[in-house]
């Protein structure tokens, strides 16, 4: 399957295959044929309500939750107990039968058969920049080009051309802070395109959805576009003018995000929900994905930036980090699962590496990419599934060792995405979605 | 034209027409737009510079011609009986390419293209005409291009008038629009020579040093990563050393002498190590800049190989280049960067794991001269080996870096077409080859004896800056209308976004303040960091920008003195818009944008400073004003 780098993967004239089968299915149902406006056209049928609705349910998401810095498998999917490298906090049986969690991790315990574990990720990179690189890319670097990252990759792949969500949404407390603050100035899309830039929100960029910085009243922001938008047109047509019609539409993008701007507006999501997800930016940040998934938004990226990066007093701050992604991570699985989008959203909790068996002289442990777990569960994979396995002391994999490669082939695979499929790139070499034809973890894939 | 009788029988069945070979497709455009990027993609790999399978090259079309171990791939004239076209059909065998099935209409190109073959006279190479002389520059520029139109049967557009004429330059020169005074002043003096005048005190006034020295700052450097990077640039004098070179026009080979040798000895040459010192000992990043610097095109992808479809960029000038600078090192806590005398010396592989020894060499057949150590032996850094061995830094007495620059600035024809094409993308909006920085054998110039002559002619002329640019901005050409024609033809202006600063300074003016202003340029330069973009691309943090920033707001305040103010104090609707159009874009506005406009006028004085404020805000945002009139 070719896929051309300019047009969102469709050629002109020529529909996605899941855009197919819903237009199908509504024709079948007769619905098409019932209501007034005439369906001669794709973008038509989304004034349907039905319709709407049903391709909203359709539609595949992901939500990334990116432990930035690295968080402790010792201390949370891959507990020790008794083994020097074990922490202080024992571990506890989950609902899945002989698998055992950090102690910390009591809620996760509880819906372990909703959740699926990979214990035996084996990666090269042991330094937070290339880490954050590989793990966000999904391939070691080729000096010269540019991989997108899993989200633009992504946006690229199931984003909606039209919709006033965006594809790819970043959110994120911190824009500061060392090697992450260094990836973000960097280039997200690559060979995808600026398109599919992920909009930021969170910390500085809270701000700029729209908020009216000169305290313009809406009627005047309105009025005053109006004029914009006329001149820019009239422009584009007496000039033939490309540089137009792009500002009126990233124009267009924007009025659409300020549409949808309640969206990101996590006080008017019920006090209940903002309770049990719990206090901090970590928490309210995965409400707010929840609820951009939950209206269509295709990827969503939580970032919890480099706190978890403990070389310094581990286990004292792992202590009040696991617990509140514990209760994060309970909340969202059970809240999607709730409202019958576990099933069509995958969801992934990584960091860019482990942490090392053994203490440093300040009571920290240090970077690991030898043997760490993740959490992912979701659309397109089975529930409860603990795959790989490390050694007792967590040293190293001893079952079934799976790397960027692996993971990001699975993420695509869940999706509905060929992992292998090839990016059209005239003038470049020839690349894929996953080099080297890495297979995804087939004990996790439904 | 015979079709295959299977096309035949195929196209009756589907009720197909058949298409005719249209009689302008001749072989050597085919070739340009459809059937070399074709190649490009799916065979170049296997039958190009790096690969020959079977002894077929397949990116030139000679190569083609030529054919490979078998003998030849293509009859002229007749695509069944032509391997070339007969191996791409589904179930062929030996099937081309191996893994992929071509679609049938990138089939029909490769037919379309055999066919047209038998139409073009056998390798009728023209000879090269014999190089012409003109006068000036405008004259060669002029000259060629409507040679150009003629061959081409097009009409150039219709010269812009004398205010738009001034709009142009002024944005071209000192990177802002002139004040509605400035062009009344101009429109207002005899024609005769006033072009040539205005020119001259714009080519001599501060605001070109600027503007030479932004464009300049991100061609050579990029736009800066981080907030202090813009800081630090101008704390260690590299703004000041561009700034000086183009304050006293200096000839370009030497400005750029002074960056690639990277050492401050001379006053002028103060700041130039920040070239080099801001790549962080990166000596790949380093070559990698210097190369369309004076080569004219980037060799990035010789890295790892021979350059895949620019046969003349092989490995050894990517590494060749990189040897050239990896014996610098930064000295800590300052700008300087040192070299040493020893060490540097090392090998390149090739994908087949063949290691060659990398020497310094360049693009234009040059190379620089020296001992290699025998392997193992260790170099001794004597203090013999340096010029001053007490002096900070110290200077080897053979310096690799100084021996590289004056190859590359010292009767270097490429440096001089690299230059002359870039200034020409900037004044023209896409450079004579394109893309600007790929002048390569894949690119083919589209004026090629212009090129030619205005390298040249630039190089005979001391590497004269201000010259080349004044030839430019003076020529007949550079004042067309706008217009959409074929890009490579220039018979009419092409579209040119604004960079940020020339926005920045050109909303303060219309607000009727002073053009300079750090905090907007700033804040309109992170929104809108492109220059000179391959890709027009308005993103949504640009759209954001300019619906939001608080800078900009704040030029468009209602109170004070400014443009804002005196457009509310209009009493007349009709008259103020027509003012806030004369301030914007230095035009009437037409019936239908009055009527639109009018909306915005509001006549109570309560909301007339409101809404002023908006009809501003809305002919400063609008592409009118932010591209190049």
């Amino acid at each position: 399957m070719n896929l051309n780098a300019d047009t969102h993967g469709v050629a002109p004239g020529q529909c996605r295959v899941d855009e197919h089968r819903l237009h199908r299915r509504l024709f079948l149902k007769g619905l098409t044929g019932g209501t007034a406006a005439a369906v001669t056209s794709f973008s038509g049928l989304f004034h349907n309500p039905v319709f709407a609705a049903e391709a909203k349910r359709a539609q595949k998401r992901c939500i990334l939750l990116w432990l930035c810095g690295a968080p402790s498998q010792f201390e949370t999917w891959d507990p020790k107990p008794g083994r020097p490298s074990s922490g202080p906090f024992g571990s506890i049986p989950t609902r899945i039968p002989g698998v055992h969690f950090s102690s910390l991790m009591p809620r996760c315990a509880s819906i372990a058969d909703k959740l699926n574990l990979v214990r035996s990720m084996k990666t090269a990179q042991p330094e937070h920049f290339q880490a954050i690189n590989l793990l966000q890319r999904g391939n070691p670097e080729r000096a010269g080009f540019t991989r997108p990252t899993l989200g633009s990759a992504l946006s690229h792949a199931l984003g909606q051309l039209d919709s006033p969500i965006p594809n790819f949404v970043f959110i994120d407390p911190i824009p500061g802070g060392n090697e992450f603050e260094t990836f973000k100035a960097g280039n997200w899309t690559g060979w995808v395109g600026a398109e599919h830039a992920p909009v930021r929100v969170g910390g500085d960029y809270s701000k700029m959805i729209g908020a009216a910085t000169d305290a313009l009243p809406q009627s005047d922001r309105e009025s005053r576009e109006r004029l914009r938008r006329f001149l820019t047109a009239k422009f584009e047509r007496d000039r033939g003018s490309v540089a137009a019609r792009s500002q009126n539409a990233a124009f267009e993008r924007m009025r659409g995000m300020a549409a949808s701007a309640e969206l990101f507006d996590v006080n008017r999501l019920p006090a209940h929900d903002r309770e049990r997800y719990g206090p901090g930016a970590f928490a309210q940040h995965t409400l707010m994905a929840r609820h951009l998934v939950e209206n269509g938004a295709p990827f969503v990226m939580v970032a919890n930036g480099m706190c978890w990066d403990n070389h310094v007093f581990q286990h004292e701050i792992h202590q009040m980090l696991v617990p509140e992604l514990d209760r994060v991570l309970f909340h969202l699985i059970t809240d999607l699962e709730q409202r019958g989008l576990l099933d069509s959203t995958l969801v992934v909790a990584m960091g860019e590496f482990g942490r090392t068996p053994w203490l440093n002289p300040a009571r920290g442990r240090d970077h690991y990419p030898n043997a760490w777990s993740l959490m992912m569960t979701g659309c397109g994979l089975k529930r409860g599934v603990l795959t790989g396995a490390t050694d007792a002391d967590g040293v190293d994999v001893i079952e079934k060792p799976y790397n960027e490669q692996n993971l990001f082939a699975t993420i695509f695979t869940a999706l509905g995405i060929d992992p292998h499929g090839e990016y059209e790139l005239p003038g470049m070499p020839t690349f894929h979605r996953v080099e080297d034809r890495a297979e995804p973890i087939r004990d996790l894939l439904a | 034209m015979r079709i295959p009788r299977f096309t035949k029988v195929l196209a009756t069945l589907f009720g197909l027409g058949w298409t005719v070979v249209a009689a302008g497709a001749d072989a050597g455009t085919l070739w340009a737009t459809k059937v070399r990027p074709l190649f490009d993609l799916h065979c170049v790999k296997c039958h190009g510079p790096i690969e020959r399978k079977s002894g077929l090259e397949l990116d030139t079309p000679e190569a083609v011609l030529k054919g490979g171990d078998e003998g030849v791939v293509v009859v002229p004239g007749n695509p069944a009986q032509s391997r070339l076209s007969q191996y791409l059909l589904a179930g062929a065998d030996p099937h081309m390419p191996p893994k992929k099935q071509l679609s049938e209409a990138d089939q029909a190109v490769v037919r379309e293209w055999i066919e047209a073959l038998a139409m073009t006279a056998p390798s009728a190479v023209a000879a090269a005409p014999a190089a012409r002389t003109f006068g000036s520059i405008p004259e060669a520029v002029d000259t060629l291009l409507a040679e150009g139109w003629k061959a081409r049967g097009l009409q150039p557009a219709a010269a812009v008038d004398d205010r738009l004429w001034c709009r142009r330059v002024y944005l071209d020169l000192v990177g802002r629009i002139p004040t509605s005074e400035e062009i009344d002043a101009f429109v207002a003096l005899p024609a005769e020579g006033r072009r040539e005048a205005l020119v001259d005190r714009l080519l001599a006034s501060d605001g070109y040093v600027h503007r030479m020295r932004e464009l300049w700052d991100v061609f050579l450097m990029g736009r800066p990563k981080r907030d202090n990077h813009e800081d630090r640039r101008k704390q260690n004098g590299w703004w000041g050393f561009l700034e000086e070179a183009f304050r006293k026009n200096r000839p370009w080979n030497e400005t750029v002498r002074d960056l690639l040798v990277a050492r401050g000895e001379a006053p002028e040459a103060k700041g130039a190590s920040w070239f080099l010192y801001e790549r962080r000992n990166e000596h790949q990043a380093m070559a990698e800049a210097v190369a369309p610097l004076v080569y004219g095109t980037r060799i990035d992808c010789a890295q790892c190989h021979d350059h895949p479809l620019a046969r003349e960029i092989k490995q050894a000038h990517y590494w060749g280049l990189v040897a050239a600078f990896n014996r610098s090192k930064n000295i800590d806590g300052g700008n300087q960067v040192a070299e040493s005398a020893v060490g540097g010396f090392i090998n390149f592989t090739n994908l087949r794991k063949e290691s060659q020894p990398a020497i310094v060499t360049l693009l234009n057949g040059r190379t620089v001269a020296e001992d290699r150590p025998a392997p193992g032996a260790k170099e001794e850094d004597a203090d013999d080996r340096y010029v001053d061995p007490k002096a900070k830094p110290r200077v080897p007495k053979f310096s690799r870096r100084a021996a590289f620059a004056e190859a590359a600035t010292q009767d270097n024809p490429l440096l001089s077409r690299a230059f002359v094409n870039r200034m020409w993308a900037v004044c023209f909006g896409r450079g004579l080859v394109h893309p600007v920085d790929e002048m390569n054998a894949r690119n083919v110039p589209s004026h090629p004896e212009l090129l030619d002559w205005l390298a040249a002619d630039f190089a005979r002329s001391g590497h004269d800056v201000r010259r080349f640019v004044r030839g430019l901005v003076l020529s007949r050409a550079y004042g067309l209308a706008r217009g959409t024609g074929p890009a490579d033809a220039f018979a009419s202006a092409m579209e040119r976004p604004l960079t940020a600063e020339q926005l920045a300074r050109s909303w303060r003016v219309v607000a009727g303040v002073a053009p300079d202003d750090d905090a907007l340029r700033r804040a309109t330069t992170a929104a809108l960091p492109d220059v000179l973009p391959r890709e027009y691309n308005a993103t949504f943090q640009q759209a954001q920008f300019l619906a939001n920033a608080p800078a900009l707001a704040e030029l468009l305040k209602p109170e004070g003195s400014g443009t804002v103010p005196r457009l509310a104090s209009i009493r007349d609707r009709t008259a103020r818009v027509q003012e806030a159009f004369r301030r914007t874009y230095g035009r009437q506005a037409d019936a239908d944008e009055v009527a639109a406009a009018l909306a915005l006028a509001e006549g109570t004085e309560a909301a007339a400073g409101a809404s002023s404020r908006d009809l501003l805000w809305a002919l400063m945002t609008s592409a009118e004003f932010l591209t190049m009139p």
